[in-house]
């Protein structure tokens, strides 16, 4: 350790201590901004209307919106008044969601909220409507689930449940803390 | 009574499993249906609803299944078995397994009974194993009683 190396090791430690500082408070100015920005949404549009297909080319659903916005950062798009038109595999007729609120979450999955109903464009099926506070739809494999109070009605019956999980391809529907169903007199 | 076939039918239950395609529903835990004085309980019951409205047959299984239902003259029914179907629209019950029928204090044991509920009468009872007799146990004073009302039927 001659002199040299040591007056070049404090030169060193002096450029550092000179320039340092002002490279972590730049780093802490521009991450603020960011943060406001994201709370901005990206963008928006009223009385929106979009149209989904699968890889396949067949039509997947539909949404329309009176309001939507989309956060890019946070990872999703809020609507007001969503209303969501499933297309089922060999299904003649899709099934219709209306809500007050909904919050799409990466393009799969779709909170809805406020006056939730479900009701299949075709009154032979076995299940009409289903009306909740809160839903929860997975756009890929069509399942749902809601812990919410849930009534499911259809031709001749209405089924009170606490929470259910169902799946629209298969029609199967799974009420685990069920209330009571009524079947109705001929 | 007969009125009891007019009401909605009423079915609580812990959980419920139902399939919108076959239209049948699988109702477990604590299972009890209810349609006016018509009760069953049981720990499991199938609803098929597939040949429509009205036309449900419902099956319940338990150990066992218990069905009562009040007459029009007051009478109660009472029936037991592993398995219960009540077909709706011809308003018949399927005793099956251990079955056994009491009413108007007469009772009926055997492997399986089949009554039809808006008439009360018993259609068939049947052993399919030979050991088991079909055992009918009256008490005295209901033959006599049982004698003037077949004459009031037939006078009818």
């Amino acid at each position: 350790m001659n002199r040299i190396t040591l007056s070049i090791l404090l030169l060193f430690m002096l450029v550092l201590g000179i320039y340092v500082p002002s490279w972590v408070s730049d780093e802490a100015a521009q991450k603020t901004p960011s943060v406001d920005e994201s709370l901005r949404p990206n963008y928006q549009a009223h009385n929106m209307r979009s149209t989904f297909y699968n890889a396949e080319g067949e039509l997947n659903h539909l949404v329309y919106a009176k309001k939507m916005e989309h956060y890019q950062l946070l990872g999703f798009t809020l609507f007001e008044t969503p209303q969501y038109t499933i297309f089922v595999e060999n299904q003649a007729e899709p099934w219709q969601l209306d809500a007050e609120e909904g919050t799409l979450y990466e393009n799969e999955i779709i909170r809805l909220e406020h006056e939730v109903e479900i009701r299949t464009l075709s009154n032979k099926g076995y299940v009409q409507t289903i009306k909740t506070e809160f839903l929860e739809v997975n756009l890929k494999d069509r399942t749902m689930m809601s812990d919410q109070p849930v009534e499911i009605t259809g031709q001749n019956f209405v089924i009170k449940s606490k929470g259910f999980t169902a799946n629209l391809e298969t029609q199967q529907y799974e009420l685990k803390d069920h209330v009571q169903t009524v079947y109705a007199p001929y | 009574g007969k009125d009891d076939f007019n009401q909605p039918i009423f079915i609580d239950s812990k959980s419920n499993f139902f399939d919108g395609k076959t239209k049948t529903s699988v109702f477990r835990e604590d299972v009890s249906i209810k349609q006016g004085t018509l009760d069953i309980k049981a720990d499991e019951v199938e609803v098929i609803a597939l040949a429509g409205d009205g036309k449900e047959i419902f099956i319940a299984r338990g150990k066992p299944a218990i069905y009562t239902q009040k007459m029009d003259d007051g009478e109660k029914i009472t029936a037991k078995a592993d398995e219960i179907k009540y077909e709706v629209e011809n308003r018949t019950l399927t005793l099956e397994g251990n079955a056994e029928l009491s009413q108007k204090g007469s009772m009926v044991k055997t492997q399986s009974i089949v009554f039809n509920m808006a008439l009360q009468q018993l259609i068939a009872e049947g052993n399919e194993n030979e050991e088991g007799r079909v055992r009918t146990v009256f008490q005295p004073n209901v033959i006599k009683q049982d004698k003037n009302n077949n004459e009031q039927k037939g006078k009818q």
